[in-house]
This record gives C-alpha cells, structure tokens and sequence, in this order.
C-alpha cells in the first residue's frame, strides 16, 4: 500500500486516540507528578495505597480461584456432553459477561439485599422486623458477583476449547494404553493449560479493574484501586491522589494484560476443528448425570437467579403489611418528572440518552475501527508499532479515562456540561479495542486473490470493496456494532465522570436510585435495571443469530 | 486370534452396522473397504473399545473383550489424522505407549529410537510434531501405533491424507513393515488399488453390512453382486437372461458363456452380465462381437480408454491397445472366459 494513503488511513484514529486518550493519561501523569514534586506524598499516604492495592490483588485473585472452581468443571460439561437444552442454557449462561455492572449489583441486591427476596421470605416466616441477612457491602456479595461476571469467560475460552480439543488425541492415547486418568493428564490437560492460564489471567485482570460492582456491593469498606480513584476524585477531591492511584493501576493493568497477550499467544497450537458430533457424548451414565444436574444447579443459582429476582421484584410492590402484590407501578413511574426526584428529567430520559449515546458509539468506534483495521492491513514496520498504541485503552481502567478527561477538558467550550459528546468518545475508546479485535481478522482473513479475481473479472476498485470485501466484512462489523452498543449502555466507570445530572445514563439513574432509601426509588432502579437486561439479552440473541447464520454458511 | 461376533450399532437411528462378523487369522491383514460414512472407521473404535458396540461380541483367543478397557486391549490404532500429540516432540509421542507400559526409561529411548529408524525418521527425533509433512507425521504416527508392540493394529485410512506419488511409496514400506512386525492388521480404506496391494483378505462394507469377504482376487473376480462390482471399477454391467447352460441373452446380443465361474443360475433366470474391462478388436468369424459407435476416446499411453455406445443406448467402458479413431463405428470381441454371471439388480 502506498505510505500516502496508509497515512490517510491512520490520521483519523491516532488524532482521536491522542486528543482523547493519551493527552488525558498524560495530563494525571503530569499532575501527579508535580504533586510529588510539591509535597512529596506523605508515608501516610504510601501505606494506605499500599493496603489498597493489596486488598484489590487479593480478592481479584479470591474471586478469579472461586470462579476457576465453577467454571471449569462447567466447561468440561460444555465442551465434553451433549444433552437436552445446552444451546439456550449456554446463551442463558453468557449472559452476565455483556451485562452492565450496575444490573448485576442490582440483581444481587433483589435477591440478597434488605430489601431483596431472601430477606423478604424469612421475614415473613420468622416474623422479623428487620432484614436478618445483610451481605450488601461485604466481601461475600463482592466475590459473587465476580463469579457471576467471569464464570462465562471460562466457560467460553476453556469450554470451547475443550470442544475444539480432537477426541482423536485421547483416544490414541488411551489405545496406546493410558488409563482415562493417565490420558487426561498427559494429553488433555497439557492441551488446554495455555486456555485455563488465559482464561485465569483474563478473570484476574476483570476483577481487578472492577469497578461497578466492587462501589455498589462492596461499599465503602472494600475500595479497590479504582473505587478509590473515584472516592479520590469525586468524594474527596483530592485529584494528586487520585491521579497517583491511577497511575499504578495502569502500572498493573498494563502488566496483567502483557501477560496476557504472552499467554494468547502461546495458546497458538493446532486445535483441528472437527465436527461437533465427534468430540461430545451423551450423558449416558448416572454419575455423569448426577454431575451435570450438580453444575447446572449451581449456574442458575449463581448466574440466573439474580437476574430473576431482579425481573421479578421489579413488577413486585411490598405492601404495609408485608404482602406483596404484582404491579406495574415502578415503570408508570419512569415517565413521571417528580419534584423531589434525583433528576431533572423523567427516569425514561436517561433510557433514551443511553440509546442515543450508544448509537454514537456504534457510529464512532466502527468507522475508526474500520480505518485502522484497513491500516493494519498489511504488516510493517510502522504497523508493528501503531497496533500497541491502538490497542493500549483495552488494558486502560475506564475510571482512569474518565478522571483524565475531566482533567483535562474542564472549561467551556469543552466540559462535559457544554460538550456532551465527550461521553459517547470516552465509550468509543473502550468499544474500539474490541471493534478491531473483530474487524482486523476478519479482514486479514480475506485473502488477496480475492479482490484480483473480481478485477480480473473487471471490477473497479470500488466495486471490489462494495461486492467482494464489505459481505465478506459485514458480520464482522455487525458483531462490533453489538459489542459497541452493549458497552456503551453499560458503561459506568467514565460516565460517573463525565455525565451530567441534567443528562443521566440508565447505569447513572440506576446507581442514583440505588443509593437512595425508599421502596419507590429502589423499584425505580430494579425497573431501570430490567429494561437494560432485556436491551443486552436481545444483543446476545442478535449475536447467537450472527454466528448462526455464519455457521451455515 | 480377534473374532468379531454380530456387531450392531446405529448412529442417530439409522443403522450404521449390520451384523457384522469375522474372524483375523495370525499376521493376516484384512483391509476393510467400502465408502464414507459406511461405517468402517466405527468398526474399529469398537473393536478398539472406545466406543460400546449396542450388540455383538469381540473375542481375542476366545476371550470376550467387553469388559476389558481401552488402554488393557493391547490394540494399536492409528486414526486417519494421525493425530499425533501436538504437545509432544516426535520421540515422545512414539515413547508414549511405552511409557504407558511402565518401561524403565532407558528402554522406552531405545525402542523409540528403534521404531524411529524402521520407518526411516531417526533424525526426526527432536522435531516438532507440528513442523512435519503429511509423509513424516503419518510414519511418525505408524512408529507410535507400532512400538508398544500391540497385539492387533488397526489403521484407518493410513494414507488418505496424502498425495497419489508418496502414497505408492508408503503403501509400499507399509506392507514390508506389518510383514517384518508379524502383526495382525485391520486396514481400512476406500481405495481398492491401496487394498489390492496389501491386503491378505478383502471385505466389501456396504450400507453397514459386509457384502463380500474374502483374498482380493477372489473379490475381483467373482463380484459378489452388482453393487460389488461397481464399486471395484467394474462398470461393463448388462441386464440379461440366461438361454440354455452356456449363452446369454442381452441388449448387445446373445453372448456364449463358457461356465458359470462364481455363481450358479438356471436356464431361463435373469441375471446381470459383467463384461471385462479389457478387450480387443473383433477379428472376422469370433463370437461375441460386441459393436457400438466410439463416443468417446482418452489415449491413455499403454492403451485407449474407450466409451463405446451401443444401438441399445447402453454405453460400455473398455481398454483397448488397438488403434482407433474417435467417432467410428467399432466392434470389439470379448472373450467367454472372462463374462461373468451376477445376480440380477
């Protein structure tokens, strides 16, 4: 490709990722910097970052163990059986992955929380007057919303790996007269392990940048990294500190995710697909069927009961005397503006920002995705450098964006009141990570003789784009378009920073209502909460579709 | 000695195997032959153990192998892909049987080493499986199934992943190495040329069921039905009607049969005629003469191969080292020894 036109094809995105992305994370360097310089950071300070950072690795790598235990044996069931209803439950099961962090807070808190399910039954049987579990803001609710999130990213990578795995090799060996145990061990088990270290390494990068989840649940005892950039910012307002703290978490993240991509890497050996029906079983026997009951039961109960509690409880009203009655109050509500409420608008508004930031999103992160995926096309020396730069905001904290951006743009006309595109940039750069993740193979994937043939066939370049390259690409750019929109919807930790009162996000409204005592506010959240579940479960039924249709082809 | 007792399996409710039965006699290579899907790599992963048969007894020496596992069989099987460990070096995926056994360390590097040098890949011992051509992983995978000395090796389609030139080499190697080894072997396949080659016995799987069993020449000579026939490349086949004891009625004629060579008819019956692929141009006076206008003709070097069409319509396919000219009327001559008598489709 002629530099000239390679140049052109990076312009757009390395201006956007610099304007919005690098001058941001400069600026907290700087600012940290300087406060270091002034007032060097008091011992008091070293001690308690320290004991910050402990807690966040600690209870990334208690929840990553936790999850490990329940994922994979699910991913041995996936991958190795075959039996009634896998398909649904595998969707049902991925589920939580694309849900936005507040819908999953607010799950567990309609079935753990004061005001949840569980509470409500045993105080209706024992006749309490106040709620006798109180697991919100404890480690407990910490470590299970972190299995319900990741449970699905060992499921997917060992689980489909396990299924990619040839029957073949354990049978060899077996013949070659390895007992089933010995086969495992020797074959299986070294065959997957890059697939159970990716997929540790991935979970522990997810807990330990959570942000959502870890605010909501947690509470102000347990402050990870980046619940204290947010304490820092917001509560305190003390943005050196802040700025420090965002500093060693990108230190981290940028470890855990060389690491990563260490282990992606190394994760190259030739997995021959084969037909499904080779490689899974039926469950024909009572000890595999008791195992595959015993995993099912504990991912519903872990994966889908929050979500059914937060579908139920929100067409659900407690009554004065305890009762509940069935009701669609909560999202009459939504399109009332009541004086006293948090907002200035109706609950619905933020619904409908939510969609529009989304939709930019989309719009955003797939044309600069598409620009780079094209100026990556080929590789060369400029490319090998440029890809980091690109992909560098997938291992970024979303709380540190949002810091270094109201850092940065914080006077008219770029603040986040009078340039309210600053929210769906700050979701570009997250999606776009994920966008190219998507577009770049695809397009690698189209080989060169393609395009000859058609002009050979005498197609204009143009026509070659619109008839060869753009069908090929179009799942590809569909499934990024999802992944985008989902994100963007759920996107907290940069919206905490730069939404305005005057413009929530459904995450924002649903955090705000959350925090607020009453039935009405709590119903309103749990409302909120839902709509968004049913927006990501439709993502998750367009993806399945996609990939269907693929596959058929 | 492996005897194989009325095998049944089916695969998502359709039959896959019928009733399949045989006994292997002692370094006797039986090469199964049939088409994909018709169920000849199932036979051996039940054989193997890997998979349950749903009736039907597998003996070794007399012995029911049902409740013996996988790994105490003693079988070796090499599956179509190899699948060789990609994990593994070449030396450790051939010392992994052994190690299996249980061998003191010295041995399993010395038998490796051995089984490495009978299938000429000594100097491949420290490569990556992964880095290997299809020629290379399948000798490796021949090494792997052979050096724990398995009792029965049974290989699937050993070298339908590879191209027409290296293939007549390995088949080759192949039969001196099961001859040296004295092992009894089950070869599946779906090459009759590949099967010729090697195989002591012959059986002809069709539709989960076997048709013919028995030494190749056997097989090709006597066609145990239509089907049988065709699927060996015999296609010269012709409906017709026996007359008396030695001639046969059909759409080209009647044509005199010396004798009845693999199956008796009565006078009268109906039956399917094969002629020979092999033919030549009719001399004056000869019976059989056979007449047709060359619709098609590929020079072939040693000989043509001719499609003569008939006035009946039929078309018949014939070799024949005469010269001849594409379009002209020809009539061949075919000898009474070599028609042969099949049971009516």
């Amino acid at each position: 490709m002629r530099l000239a036109r390679r140049v052109w094809l990076w312009a757009l995105p390395l201006l956007f990722l610099g304007l919005f992305f690098y001058l941001p994370l400069g600026r907290i360097l700087i600012i940290t910097g300087q406060a270091a310089i002034e007032t060097g950071l008091r011992p008091s300070f070293g001690a308690q970052l320290l004991r910050t950072l402990g807690f966040t690795a600690g209870q990334a790598g208690l929840s990553t163990l936790l999850t490990l235990l329940i994922g994979l044996p699910a991913a041995y069931l996936f991958g190795r059986f075959r039996f009634p209803a896998k398909r649904p439950l595998q969707l049902l099961f991925t589920l939580p992955f694309i849900l936005p962090t507040v819908v999953a807070a607010a799950g567990f808190n309609a079935l753990l929380g004061p005001n949840g399910w569980l509470n409500w039954g045993l105080m209706r049987i024992f006749g309490l007057s106040q709620p006798p579990v109180m697991i919100l803001n404890t480690l407990t609710a910490v470590l299970l919303a972190h299995v319900f999130y990741n449970t699905s990213v060992v499921l997917r990578v060992v689980g489909s790996a396990w299924a990619q795995l040839d029957p073949r090799l354990e049978g060899s060996a077996r013949t070659l007269g390895a007992s089933p145990w010995q086969a495992f061990r020797t074959v299986t088990l070294p065959l997957l392990r890059p697939f159970i270290l990716a997929a540790t390494v991935l979970v522990f990068l997810f807990n330990f940048t959570s942000f959502g989840v870890v605010l909501l649940l947690g509470g102000p005892k347990f402050a990870t990294l980046e619940v204290e950039i947010y304490i820092q910012a917001l509560q305190i307002l003390n943005l050196p500190a802040a700025g420090a703290l965002s500093a060693v978490q990108l230190l981290c993240t940028l470890i855990i995710t060389l690491v990563y991509t260490r282990l992606a890497d190394r994760r190259n050996i030739p997995l021959t697909p084969r037909l499904e029906s080779e490689a899974v079983q039926p469950l024909h026997s009572l000890p595999r069927r008791v195992f595959a009951a015993l995993v099912i039961f504990l991912l519903t109960a872990l994966l889908l009961l929050p979500l059914a509690a937060l579908v139920l409880r929100s067409f659900s009203a407690v009554n004065a005397d305890g009762t509940l009655r069935l009701t669609l109050d909560f999202y009459r509500e939504l399109f009332i503006n009541r004086r006293q409420s948090i907002f200035y608008v109706p609950p619905i508004r933020a619904a409908l920002n939510s969609l529009g930031y989304a939709g930019l999103t989309v719009l955003i992160s797939l044309s600069l995705g598409s620009l780079a995926a094209y100026a990556l096309r080929e590789s060369s020396r400029l490319n090998r450098v440029l890809e980091p730069v690109l992909m560098l905001p997938l291992g970024a904290s979303a709380v540190t964006l949002g810091l270094g951006m109201v850092m940065v743009f914080n006077r008219p006309p770029f603040d986040p009141g009078s340039f309210p595109l600053l929210l769906p940039f700050a979701h570009s750069l997250v999606a776009l990570p994920f966008a190219l993740r998507s577009i770049q193979p695809a397009l690698r994937s189209i080989p060169p003789s393609l395009g000859q043939a058609a002009a050979v066939l005498g197609a204009s370049p143009g026509k070659v784009w619109r008839t060869i390259e753009m069908p090929i690409l179009a799942r590809a750019l569909l499934v990024s378009a999802v992944f985008a929109f989902t994100i963007s919807l759920g996107e907290f930790g940069a919206t905490a920073f730069l939404a305005r009162p005057e413009r929530p996000t459904l995450p924002v409204a649903i955090f705000r209502y959350l925090g607020q005592p009453g039935e009405l506010n709590y119903g309103q959240a749990l409302a909120l909460s839902t709509l968004l579940l049913i927006i990501c479960a439709v993502s998750i039924l367009l993806l399945e579709y996609l990939e269907n249709r693929a596959r058929q082809k | 000695m492996l005897e194989i007792q009325r095998i049944n399996k089916t695969y998502e409710d359709q039959p896959l195997l019928q009733n399949i039965s045989f006994a292997l006699g002692k370094e006797e290579t039986l090469c199964l032959l049939g088409r994909s899907g018709s169920g000849k790599s199932t036979l051996l992963r039940i054989i193997a153990g890997l998979e349950p048969p749903e009736s039907g007894r597998i003996l070794w020496d007399g012995q029911d192998l049902a409740g013996t596992p996988v790994h105490r069989r003693q079988f070796g099987l090499m599956f179509q892909d190899y699948a060789l460990f990609p994990h593994q070096n070449v030396l450790e995926n051939v010392a992994y049987g052994l190690r299996m056994q249980g061998q003191p360390e010295d041995e399993v590097k010395r038998r490796s080493l051995e089984m490495l040098e009978a299938v000429q890949m000594r100097s491949f011992a420290r490569r990556q499986v992964t880095d290997l051509s299809g020629g290379e992983q399948q000798r490796v995978a021949l090494a792997r199934t052979l050096a724990p000395q398995p009792r029965l090796v049974m290989l699937d389609e050993p070298l339908g992943a590879l191209d027409r030139s290296l293939r007549a080499e390995l088949l080759e190697e192949l039969r001196a190495l099961l001859q040296r080894f004295k092992i009894p072997a089950i070869y599946v396949t779906h090459d009759q040329e590949e099967a010729f080659a090697i195989a002591d016995r012959m059986a002809l799987l069709h539709n989960g069921r076997i048709e013919q069993i028995g030494p190749p020449k056997t097989v090709y000579r006597c066609p145990a039905s239509p089907w049988a026939a065709r699927f060996l490349g015999l296609t010269n086949l012709l409906p017709g009607r026996l007359q008396g004891s030695s001639a046969v009625e059909t759409a080209c004629g009647t044509l005199v049969i010396r004798r009845q060579t693999c199956q008796n008819f009565q006078p009268g019956q109906t039956v399917t005629v094969l002629l020979p692929p092999r033919v030549r141009l009719a001399q004056p006076g000869t019976v059989n003469q056979i007449s047709g206008v060359v619709s098609d003709l590929i020079f072939q070097g040693a000989d043509y191969s001719v499609t003569l069409k008939l006035d009946s319509g039929d078309t018949l396919h014939f070799q024949i080292e005469d010269e001849i000219a594409a379009g002209s009327r020809i009539s061949v001559e075919v000898d009474p020894e070599e028609i042969n008598l099949l049971e009516a489709e």
